[in-house]
């Protein structure tokens, strides 16, 4: 049964920026696409490493919606988990989020 | 609920000091080669970056270990044998054992060693007690051949801040045929570091198991282990190795076996506990005509993440080299497996495989396997192999139009799965045990 858990203010994550958490023992990403937040977990499906960052540790931009893995460019659309293009053949989790007094919540 | 924010894989490092390096070797009265020897590995640690996104480590994230309770240093309190689970202490074979070492938070609580391997000049000792009556023996072998403080990050580690660990040698020509049974069993939360060196001269034979365990942990823990196994020439070795430690435990080792001429290791590996495992395990043949028997199960529930790296060098000709890994996961747990057959130029003839099968038991585990060649002769036979499935509805169905309850039949059918692994271990009481750890996790 997943659970909302409070994460970080909402100001935390301005427009346009992401912060990768840990909860409940997950890589969980938080995006903040035009003040709308998106939670995915940090995993690419095809290969099991981060989405996020690529192999030097640099952020990995967002195409609109879209995350591409920087290893074999299998794309997701972070507001639904999902897969959008090969090698990745399943969708990556996705999560509920809401603000709720000023924090983002995340259902786990 | 504890929710973290990632940092960089560069920020979140280990808090051991060169001074713990020191205190340790100071306090211990060690030789001067061993002193120098850790400070070497510990300037090695400090040189290299902590692993990031390497081929070998990019799967691997372990940003959420707190480094502030993993590393502290454990130290032992008083706990006593009375601590160790009996499963853990049943003699192997029999009613008595060969040899039975067993350290609770790295400190000996039990020691005995049967009189038939005395006579044959067998050692079996704590490492700390060998590097003061054996200094020879433990300075020739001791990160020297097999794992080396340049292997890693952690391997460095290790060679700087090893705690404790246990020896053991049969000369050669010797046949010890009582097997030798090592409890390292861990009670306090933080480091552990511990070592096992086993050295089987040429032409002689031991068994060796070591069984790895603690109790449950209320802080974050790190194993920083390392095993090496000498294995000499026409010699012939047997060693078991069983790692069941707490959910709060984050494993980080190196192990490597080489392989000496006409020699034969049979090595057979239990993944069962800890948050997180990362494992190299390396068999080197270096030897003409050297066979080498991987052999590995390993079951993650709930949130485990094992991580397996294995290699098979071929070093010589001749050589074989079999690998077999069977898993299985369930809830959210993770495995990974990366294989690797490597044969250097000229090397010919040699024979090389490996498999691992992968048992996915929910929707939400995750088993990766990448199994791999690099081959530089032109006259070998190597294949590999992975498979992935889940519990086939036609076995349930076959033992259930039998009259067994769908429960008892999943439970047969993965003990199927797990037994031809299990049939390796060569002590019918550990086979017994194993099989009901495993059902356990298939039921919780």
């Amino acid at each position: 049964m997943a659970d909302f858990i409070t994460v970080c203010p909402a100001s935390e994550i301005t427009a346009g920026q992401r912060i990768v958490f840990n909860i409940k023992d997950r890589w969980i990403a938080i995006f903040n696409v035009s003040d709308k937040y998106y939670a995915i977990e940090d995993v690419c499906t095809h290969d099991g490493n981060t989405l996020t960052e690529d192999e030097k540790g640099n952020e990995v931009p967002l195409e609109g919606f879209t995350i591409a893995c920087p290893r074999h460019g299998a794309q997701f659309d972070i507001r639904d988990g999902k897969v959008l293009r090969a090698p990745a053949l399943v969708d990556v989790p996705w999560f509920a989020v809401r603000v709720i007094d000023g924090n983002i919540e995340v259902a786990v | 609920m504890v929710v973290a924010r990632r940092s960089s894989r560069a920020e979140n490092i280990p808090h051991y000091t060169r001074a713990d390096v020191e205190t340790l070797s100071a306090n211990r009265n060690e030789p001067q080669w061993l002193r120098d020897l850790r400070l070497s590995a510990w300037a090695t640690y400090e040189s290299l970056p902590m692993p990031t996104m390497e081929e070998e480590w990019r799967r691997t994230d372990y940003r959420h270990i707190h480094w502030n309770e993993a590393s502290k240093l454990a130290v032992a309190n008083g706990a006593t044998m009375a601590t160790v689970p009996q499963k853990n202490l049943e003699p192997l074979m029999g009613d008595n054992q060969g040899g039975l070492l067993v350290m609770v938070d790295g400190k000996i609580v039990h020691y005995e060693l049967a009189d038939e391997l005395k006579n044959l000049g067998v050692v079996f000792a704590d490492l700390e007690t060998a590097v003061r009556d054996y200094e020879h023996l433990v300075r020739d072998n001791l990160m020297t051949k097999a794992v080396k403080p340049t292997d890693g990050k952690f391997a460095a580690l290790h060679g700087a801040l090893w705690q404790y660990g246990a020896f053991v040698y049969v000369p050669r020509n010797k046949v010890a045929e009582l097997p030798l049974h090592i409890v390292m069993y861990n009670t306090q939360d933080g480091s552990a570091l511990g070592h096992v060196l086993v050295v089987v001269e040429d032409n002689a034979q031991a068994t060796v198991q070591v069984d790895y365990a603690s109790s449950e942990g209320t802080a974050h823990s790190a194993y920083i282990g390392a095993t090496e196994l000498i294995v000499g020439d026409a010699a012939n070795l047997r060693y078991v190795a069983l790692q069941d430690w707490n959910r709060q435990t984050y494993e980080f080792s190196h192990q490597r076996a080489l392989v000496g001429r006409d020699a034969n290791v049979d090595w057979i590996n239990g993944t069962m506990g800890s948050r997180l495992t990362k494992a190299f395990l390396e068999v080197d043949i270096i030897g003409k005509g050297g066979n080498g028997r991987m052999s590995a199960f390993f079951f993650a529930d709930k949130n485990q993440f094992f991580d397996l790296d294995t290699q098979q060098n071929h070093n010589a000709p001749l050589t074989v080299s079999d690998l077999l890994f069977k898993g299985a996961a369930k809830d959210t747990a993770r495995t990974l497996w990366q294989g690797m057959i490597k044969s250097l130029p000229n090397m010919q003839k040699i024979d090389g495989y490996q498999a691992c099968r992968n048992l996915v038991l929910s929707d939400d585990a995750r088993m990766d396997g990448i199994p791999g060649l690099e081959i530089e002769a032109d006259d070998v036979k190597c294949s590999h192999a992975a498979t992935f499935g889940t519990l086939e509805e036609d076995y349930i169905f076959y033992l259930m139009a039998r009259g067994i309850p769908r429960a008892e039949a999943q439970l047969m059918v993965i003990d199927g799965f797990f037994d031809e692994l299990l049939q390796r271990i060569p002590f019918e009481r550990v086979r017994d045990r194993l099989k009901a750890e495993i059902e356990a996790k298939i039921l919780s």
